[in-house]
């Protein structure tokens, strides 16, 4: 074959599309089983009882690729929910379901719930004032209610135990979404088809992908994390099962490369439970972790500090030096000085330091107390 | 590009050929079956190729329908679709807008084509341009000396019966992949349908668009989608793109076929095209339900009795739920179409409908229109990429959803740079030249010339004679008493006679001046520039093609929204429109209404002509019902003894040759008294 400029190496998004690719065709015995796709694992052949039967098995797989009924038949579970942004990259708006018949809705915790009332839109274009109910900060996800009863939903619990112990991968699935904000009122939220490439932990390592919760995931192959996508849902193909919410918009701040994923339903269910059961922070109980995190956060070099080297996991928040010509280098701070709070938050290492930086704004003032000699002192960094 | 992964070429083959999910399954297993021996041949072998076979086929079908488009210096390049076998292709404007006049199209036989631009839509970013057959580079085709090229078009769907969820391919040309012109092919579902997206300004607005998350690219710009059928339900041209650089992210925008279908008749036509307006403002009430918040006071629906706080029910037989559905009805249309509409006007506890027909007017002024296309499309063809003063925003690129950008690579500026080199290439071709007609308003006048031409010779009403003829009538009205009367055409004057021949109305062929006697009105001149059609043609009255519409009403002779071809232009100072039966092959063309627009801005007089038949001088209607201001103002019966006056100048073109009119056997035309009729607002619903 003659080179030709038709497919250009693209690695590793091909690699990653044919990896799902693969995966779904590997999995298209599930799918080709008319009732039962969902209770197949994988490399089962739903269609044991041999050849004639595998036929008509087949026949069925091709209707399946009718995905409108499905698409149709969850359109009401999905909320349109807006809130504080609307400028720069911030998006105001973000998607949601229902996971109970009297208005809560499930969606992903992120800046769009910082305003001071959150608007939902329902499938029929009528419009709630929700509360946000709670939050699951490590798992970044959010409740939110609105009063109404009667309301078709996804049953977390029931879908939680379908997909325990189940390997997804491969399986084609739809994302509902309202990415884009492309829908408003009545308009049924955007849908997407593709494959769930992989089930894997989410294991961004600190500042490569902005995220707090770094447990698991299913990775797909097609691209669902649009901005105002947050909060979809995600779903078999046949629309019978929820397999997940799709998460925020992900980049590696290394590799430039954006990440399509969402959580599973099993742990949707667990943080939605801990936050219903108050172990999980409340809005009025939200910790540090809880917070918003600046556009762009504050790195200690732009201040002018440098902290001791960091030997040990807990190493104390000592200050090293203070860069001539530096913000910190108009104010008191001294070396050997110890950071004790930043900004009130008590800091005990310099890990935890580091992370409160993450939500200290570039452009904010600071204020640090630091112990010198036995002496609180306290020192505003302009 | 030189080195790609044994994995990916893989990928890249099958992804060509396979759908979704559902088919791929034979020749995964293969790789499957090593570690995974459960999974592998259970499925049915020969179905599945069947229905890969049966998919090949379909795609092999559509390929040759798309089309590559390049400026004629290879610096961007577009997609675009075959939509008839004489070579008409569908794009979008800002596809053709980079090429200017004419510009090169790949096929995928392997040939290069020039073609021509033909009519541009750049508010709903839809082009149309003409393929010429003449083979410019690539292998001849087969067809033998002095038979003309057939392309293969694509077939319209109906994008209405379109459904989230529905598999849809994408042909196209993205990143200029196609060195053979065959066509990128991606796959995916819709996403959503009747979205709306915002237009930059005014212009390339996405109105009652399709949604898919099929890959869509630079390049991919004016190339179809297909619906599982292989039916054309869109022309792909935008993505919401934002942080990730502009490449797809999974949604992708195409027009509606069902939209271009209502403005293909008028880029046919050579014109340069506008969206509708109502002239009115909807808003959402309290309950979300949409309602008339402002209104033009001269607007044709204003005149028609919409009124301010009326709720809209349907708009062009689609139900209106909410604000955003009217803002999709109404972008479909374009300016000029007849749409129905349908609306509620509540008073305390009673609420009536009403449904009136609505002529809709544009979103821009012609002077608008033709600056935005002075400063996108200069027509100086030779260096069209040039900007015309430099400087100055180029209207198309504002905002953040924005149409596929056509693809740009190295080897393309590297193309560019020899163009500049060659620039004598660019020279304009004589077969383009021959093809093109430059026209003030018009994109290129060459086509409207063909369609004018075309309706023209199909039109029985055509007669060529000069000379004066009278017909006899009987007319009946409010403003005559209903007699027997004879209209009489002579030189420079236009007399309606009573059965005694005292002369009741006359008109003196200036149509800017008060007819004689003033409650005559609008009657004579209209009948006079029905006879200067007859006499001397479309082009002698400086009419133009304006396209298909439906009429302005709809009686027991017209189907619901037929359509007819439509001749328009100004005549003494007025503006005039004539509506064309589109008969089929071989039949008689008939005018079906003569519409005139009165100088004080009321509703246009309308001309109504029924049951054309031919008698021995020629066709003739039996009877013109005559309307003002939406309600009857006369009626005249036709007899059937039409003659001439003039012997020496007379010739009707009938089967038997001319036949000359003898002496004054004069058709006689009768005004008889129809009860009153209002046409155009019926009560049709009374509720407490």
């Amino acid at each position: 074959m003659r080179d030709c400029p038709h497919f250009p190496d693209f690695s590793p998004v091909p690699r990653i599309l044919g990896v799902g690719f693969l995966a779904g065709m590997i999995s298209l015995g599930g799918m080709a089983s008319a009732r039962a796709l969902d209770e197949m694992p994988v490399g089962a052949d739903p269609a044991n009882d041999g050849g004639p039967s595998a036929l008509s098995a087949h026949a069925e797989s091709a209707a399946l690729l009718d995905l409108s009924q499905p698409s149709a038949d969850l359109q009401n579970r999905m909320v349109k929910i807006y809130g504080a942004g609307g400028f720069a990259e911030m998006e105001e708006y973000q998607s949601g379901f229902f996971i109970s018949q009297d208005g809560l809705i499930a969606t992903v915790f992120s800046p769009v719930l910082n305003a001071d009332s959150l608007e939902c839109v329902l499938f029929d274009g009528s419009r709630f004032e929700a509360e946000l109910l709670g939050i699951e900060p490590t798992l970044e996800i959010a409740l939110l209610k609105i009063e109404k009863n009667g309301l078709p939903y996804f049953d977390l619990s029931r879908n939680a135990d379908a997909a325990k112990e189940r390997v997804l991968d491969g399986l084609p699935v739809l994302a509902l979404s309202n990415l884009f904000g492309v829908a408003v009122g009545s308009e049924p939220v955007s849908v997407q088809a593709g494959n769930i490439s992989a089930t894997t932990r989410l294991n961004a390592s600190r500042r490569a992908f902005e995220t707090q919760y770094r447990g698991k995931v299913y990775v797909l192959d097609f691209t669902t994390n649009n901005p105002g996508a947050a909060g979809g849902a995600l779903v078999s193909a046949d629309g019978k099962r929820l397999y997940g919410m799709l998460g925020k918009e992900l980049q590696d701040a290394q590799t430039g490369c954006w990440l399509n994923f969402a959580l599973p339903v099993s742990i949707l269910n667990e943080g939605v439970r801990n936050i219903q059961s108050g172990d999980a922070q409340t809005l009025a109980a939200m910790g540090r972790d809880a917070r918003i995190r600046p556009e762009r956060a504050l790195r200690l070099n732009e201040l002018g500090i440098v902290m001791v080297p960091e030997i040990t996991a807990r190493t104390p928040a000592f200050v090293d030096a203070v860069s001539e010509n530096s913000r910190a280098s108009r104010t008191d701070l001294r070396p050997d000085d110890l950071i004790l709070y930043w900004n009130g938050q008590l800091i005990q290492s310099i890990e935890e330091l580091e992370q409160e930086l993450d939500f200290t704004d570039w452009e904010d003032p600071v204020r640090v107390s630091v112990l010198r000699n036995g002496e609180l002192l306290e020192i505003e960094i302009p | 590009m030189k080195r790609k992964s044994f994995f990916s070429a893989i990928f890249s083959l099958f992804a060509l050929s396979l759908p979704v999910f559902g088919l791929g399954e034979v020749f995964f297993s293969a790789f499957v079956s090593a570690n995974e021996p459960e999974v592998s041949l259970k499925v049915p072998l020969e179905k599945l190729k069947e229905e890969e076979r049966a998919q090949i086929q379909l795609l092999e079908r559509l390929t040759p329908s798309l089309v590559a488009i390049y400026p004629r210096d290879g610096s961007s390049g577009g997609s675009g679709v075959l939509i008839s076998d004489d070579g008409f292709v569908l794009t979008n404007f800002h596809v053709v807008q980079p090429c200017g006049t004419w510009m090169k199209c790949g096929l995928s036989d392997g040939c290069v084509y020039h073609a021509v631009v033909v009519g541009l839509d750049p508010v709903g970013d839809a082009a149309l341009i003409r393929i010429l057959p003449e083979v410019q580079a690539g292998v001849p085709n087969d067809r033998k000396e002095g038979e003309p090229k057939r392309f293969i078009p694509a077939v319209f769907g109906d994008s209405d019966a379109v459904r989230q969820g529905d598999p849809v391919w994408v042909l196209g040309n993205p990143f200029g992949f196609q060195e053979d012109f065959s066509p990128t092919i991606s796959q995916g579902i819709v996403s959503g349908t009747h979205r709306y997206q915002f237009p930059a300004g005014t212009f390339l607005e996405y109105a009652d668009c399709i949604q898919v998350d099929a890959p869509v690219n630079p390049g991919n710009s004016g190339g179809p989608l297909f619906n599982a059928n292989g039916e054309l339900i869109g022309i792909n041209g935008r993505c919401s793109f934002e942080k990730r650089g502009r490449i797809n992210v999974g949604v992708g925008y195409a027009i509606s076929s069902n939209q271009l279908r209502f403005f293909l008749s008028h880029l046919r036509a050579g014109r340069l095209l506008d969206h509708a307006t109502l002239g009115a403002r909807i808003a959402s009430d309290s309950l979300g339900r949409p309602r008339v918040d402002e209104l033009l006071e001269d607007s044709e629906a204003a005149l028609r009795g919409l009124d301010i706080q009326d709720r809209i029910l349907s708009f062009g037989n689609r139900p209106i739920l909410t604000a955003n559905d009217f803002k999709n009805a109404l972008g479909i249309y374009p300016k000029g179409w007849i749409v129905p509409i349908e609306f509620a006007r509540e008073s305390g506890n009673s609420r009536e409908t009403h449904t009136i027909r609505v002529r809709l007017d544009g979103v821009h002024s012609n002077a608008e229109l033709r600056e935005f296309l002075a400063h996108a499309f200069p027509d100086d063809q030779k260096d069209p990429m040039k900007n015309p003063d430099g400087k100055g925003e180029d209207p198309l690129k504002k905002d953040g959803q924005q149409p596929i950008p056509p693809m740009q690579t190295p080897e393309m500026e590297e193309m560019q740079k020899m163009a500049e080199v060659f620039a004598f290439l660019n020279e304009t071709p004589p077969e383009i030249e021959a093809v093109y007609e430059k026209r003030d308003g018009f994109v290129n006048f060459y086509f409207n010339r063909l369609e004018m031409e075309r309706i023209w010779k199909a039109s029985a009403a055509a007669f060529t004679a000069d000379g004066e003829f009278t017909f006899p009538a009987h007319l009946a009205g409010k403003n005559l008493a209903e007699q027997p009367i004879r209209i009489e055409f002579l030189e420079g004057k236009t007399l309606l006679k009573s059965e005694s021949l005292d002369i009741l109305w006359e008109h003196d062929g200036d149509f800017t001046r008060q007819p004689t006697p003033p409650e005559s009105q609008y009657l004579l001149p209209g009948l006079t520039l029905w006879k200067e059609l007859m006499q001397h043609g479309p082009e002698a009255l400086g009419l133009t093609c304006f396209g298909e519409s439906p009429l302005p009403f709809t009686d027991g002779n017209t189907q619901d929204e037929e359509l007819f071809d439509v001749l328009e232009g100004n005549v003494g100072g007025l503006d005039v429109r004539f509506f064309f039966t589109k008969s089929p092959q071989n039949q008689p063309v008939e005018l079906r209404q003569l519409e005139l627009d009165p100088m004080d801005g009321a509703l246009p007089w309308e001309f109504r002509f029924e049951n054309w038949r031919k008698t021995p001088e020629g066709f003739w209607p039996e009877k013109i019902q005559i309307f003002a201001n939406g309600t009857i103002f006369e009626t005249l019966t036709l007899e059937n003894e039409i003659s001439r006056t003039s012997e020496t100048k007379t010739a009707l073109p009938t089967e038997n040759g001319a036949i000359s009119g003898k002496d004054g056997a004069a058709p006689k035309m009768s005004l008889s008294s129809a009860e009153e009729q209002n046409a155009n607002i019926q009560n049709t619903e009374t509720a407490k």
